[in-house]
């Protein structure tokens, strides 16, 4: 099996092995390099051509239908090489020093347009040097960076280097031994010669040919949008990458080196606390290490696939990427499984809540009032005034040296007991009921009490040794049948649930007597 | 020096004055010229032919017309002009002195 190219010779169509179509025109070629410098050049090579389709016509009939590659080679012994012509006006001495049909090896450089990026000036480069392309691409892009001109040096080598077009072309520009007389196309000869054809299409009168002419322009725009289209490509790849190898560090930084090159308020703050440290108040040290390293492929994975489909953008390499990527794909979703799963069951979100409820009876007073005040003076290194002020964060902490604080949540209940009763709730998340339990216990509340005047602190404090997990503190006020409760204006932003009040107005029982309805 | 470059050359001389001659029996197109000149060992391979012809045209010698051809595209069939014919009149004349001259001397010298 052998395939076939169509070609229109002076107006005909033959059908020609492709071996025979590269030896024709690799022929044709060294005619018309021969001629073409001629005033009459063209018309010699149009005459040329027509007694070739003569020949071609001869040869082929019902039976055989392609000329192949042995009717060219004939065509080439009747019709001759150009060095055989005789020329009446030329000098003998001159004969001498025209080309050879058959040419010595000689590297020439020539731009390659089938393994072209932008122009082919690399890959021209390449096979001038006998290099692999990439390294000639790999180098303009790394030497751009000290030597800005290399891109305007590319851009005058595109305009100045032939392409590389016929088959004699390729294999000179590799500096293999050439069997074709060489045509020294500059970009301004290519154009001529397009001109050429076009002045011989409208001389032949074959005005069916024009249509080859706009379909040489629309050609043309087309080759421009593609190489428009590849710069394009080439742009976003390089950001891809650079974007992904920043974002890469970024992560790693955050992950591995807890913030080594970026300062803490560079990432979100979560629940109040900064993103870092959210992570490291997992139960126990395993899971944080698991966790931070599903949590990094999570992330890398994605952006190093961005990189290198970046970097396959700027090179144009091929590679097999189906296994690497399907590999790539199994261990993000694995990864993703691992973070999600240990944020639902380790993370404040889920998980089991160990608690301890401590109680106590209030001692006696004369007032049927009970006045709750928030203590003022925690003597905390770095309190806030804000938690008195604003109620904005669920999740309010703040930590000294050893020493981690919560701000706590006031409840009140109304009951049918005797007493007043006071009940400290203290919650921790934890793997088991257990473990959690045990942090609740170390999670230290204090509350005062002279006469009917109730002074609660802002905070619960745990010592830092105890790595705790989401700990919460509520204080639970019980206030016995026919008693009230009066709340001062600064418990308002710590009051949660009170009973007889709907949760989101339970800051407006500050400042007020409970229950109300009575007296 | 060698005997083949030195009958290429002489056979070169005369090739513009045997394409005026063979034009001058009839008119023809370049492959019955090609033929002509081929028995004749005139030339050896076509593509000689067509610079001549196109030169020779451009030059007033010759002129042309298209032909359709029963196969193949339509050839170009070319005539002496009149300029063509004064032209060969002349080559005629110093063909035949050189001719002559050739002659005289190869007798002479064999006389010797």
């Amino acid at each position: 099996m052998k395939k076939t190219i169509k070609i229109n010779l002076s107006g005909l169509v033959f059908t020609l092995d492709e071996d025979a179509y590269q030896e024709l025109k690799n022929y044709l070629d060294s005619i018309s390099s021969r001629f073409r410098d001629m005033k009459e050049g063209n018309e010699i090579i149009s005459d040329i051509e027509s007694r070739i389709a003569e020949i071609f016509q001869s040869r082929v009939n019902d039976k055989k239908e392609v000329i192949t590659l042995e009717d060219v080679n004939d065509v080439i012994s009747i019709m001759g090489k150009p060095e055989d012509f005789y020329d009446a006006e030329e000098e003998p001495e001159t004969s001498s020093k025209r080309k050879d049909y058959t040419r010595k090896e000689n590297r020439k450089l020539y731009r390659d347009p089938e393994n072209a990026i932008f122009g082919g000036v690399g890959s021209g480069l390449a096979a001038y040097f006998g290099i692999e392309p990439w390294i000639i691409r790999l180098l303009l892009v790394i030497l751009t960076f000290p030597i800005q001109v290399i891109p305007i040096i590319y851009i005058v080598l595109w305009i100045v280097l032939p392409k590389a077009l016929t088959s004699g072309q390729r294999l000179e520009m590799r500096g293999e031994k050439v069997t074709v007389t060489t045509i020294e196309k500059s970009v301004k000869e290519e154009y001529e010669s397009v001109k050429e054809n076009v002045k011989r299409v409208s001389e032949s009168k074959e005005f069916e040919k024009t249509t080859n002419i706009l379909g040489e322009i629309l050609n043309v725009i087309g080759q421009i949008l593609l190489v428009i289209l590849k710069i394009i490509l080439v742009i976003i790849g390089i950001s891809f990458a650079i974007a992904g190898i920043a974002a890469l560090i970024a992560i790693s930084s955050l992950v591995f080196f807890k913030q080594a090159l970026f300062p803490p308020d560079f990432w979100p703050m979560i629940h109040g606390i900064p993103f870092a440290e959210y992570f490291h108040n997992f139960t126990d040290p395993g899971t944080y290490t698991l966790f931070s390293f599903a949590l990094f492929l999570v992330i890398a994975i994605p952006i190093v696939t961005l990189i290198y489909g970046g970097i396959k953008l700027i090179f144009r390499f091929k590679a097999n990427d189906k296994p690497v990527g399907l590999a790539g794909l199994v261990l993000w979703l694995l990864s993703l499984i691992t973070v999600v799963t240990i944020a639902a069951y380790d993370g404040r979100g889920g998980g089991t809540a160990g608690q301890t409820t401590e109680s106590d009876y209030l001692g006696p007073f004369t007032s049927d009032t009970l006045r709750i005040y928030m203590q003022k003076d925690p003597g905390i290194e770095n309190f806030s005034d804000n938690w008195y002020y604003t109620g904005d964060e669920e999740w309010n902490t703040i930590s000294d040296a050893d020493k981690t604080y919560g701000k706590i949540n006031i409840d009140i209940d109304f009951t049918d007991d005797r007493k007043f009763e006071i009940l400290v709730r203290k919650k921790s998340q934890s793997k088991s009921k257990l473990t959690g339990m045990i942090s609740a216990e170390y999670i230290n509340y204090r509350y005062s009490q002279n006469t009917n005047r109730l002074y609660l602190d802002p905070y619960f404090s745990l010592n830092k040794i105890h790595n705790w997990n989401a700990p919460e503190t509520e204080v639970l006020i019980r206030v016995p049948e026919g008693k009230h409760i009066y709340l001062d204006e600064n418990t308002k932003y710590f009051l949660d649930e009170i009973e007889g009040i709907s949760s989101g107005d339970s800051q407006e029982a500050a400042g007020k007597v409970l229950p109300d309805n009575e007296d | 020096m060698n005997v083949e470059n030195a009958q290429a050359q002489m056979r070169k001389g005369v090739l513009e004055y045997c394409i005026l001659s063979i034009l001058s029996k009839n008119d023809a197109y370049a492959t019955d010229i090609i033929n002509e000149l081929k028995e004749s060992k005139l030339i050896v391979v076509e593509g000689t032919l067509y610079p001549l012809l196109t030169r020779q045209k451009n030059a007033g010698l010759l002129s042309y017309r298209w032909e359709e051809s029963p196969q193949g595209p339509p050839r170009k069939y070319y005539a002496l002009t009149e300029e063509g014919r004064k032209f060969l009149k002349e080559l005629n004349a110093s063909w035949n002195e050189l001719v002559e001259a050739v002659n005289s001397i190869s007798t002479r010298s064999s006389k010797k």
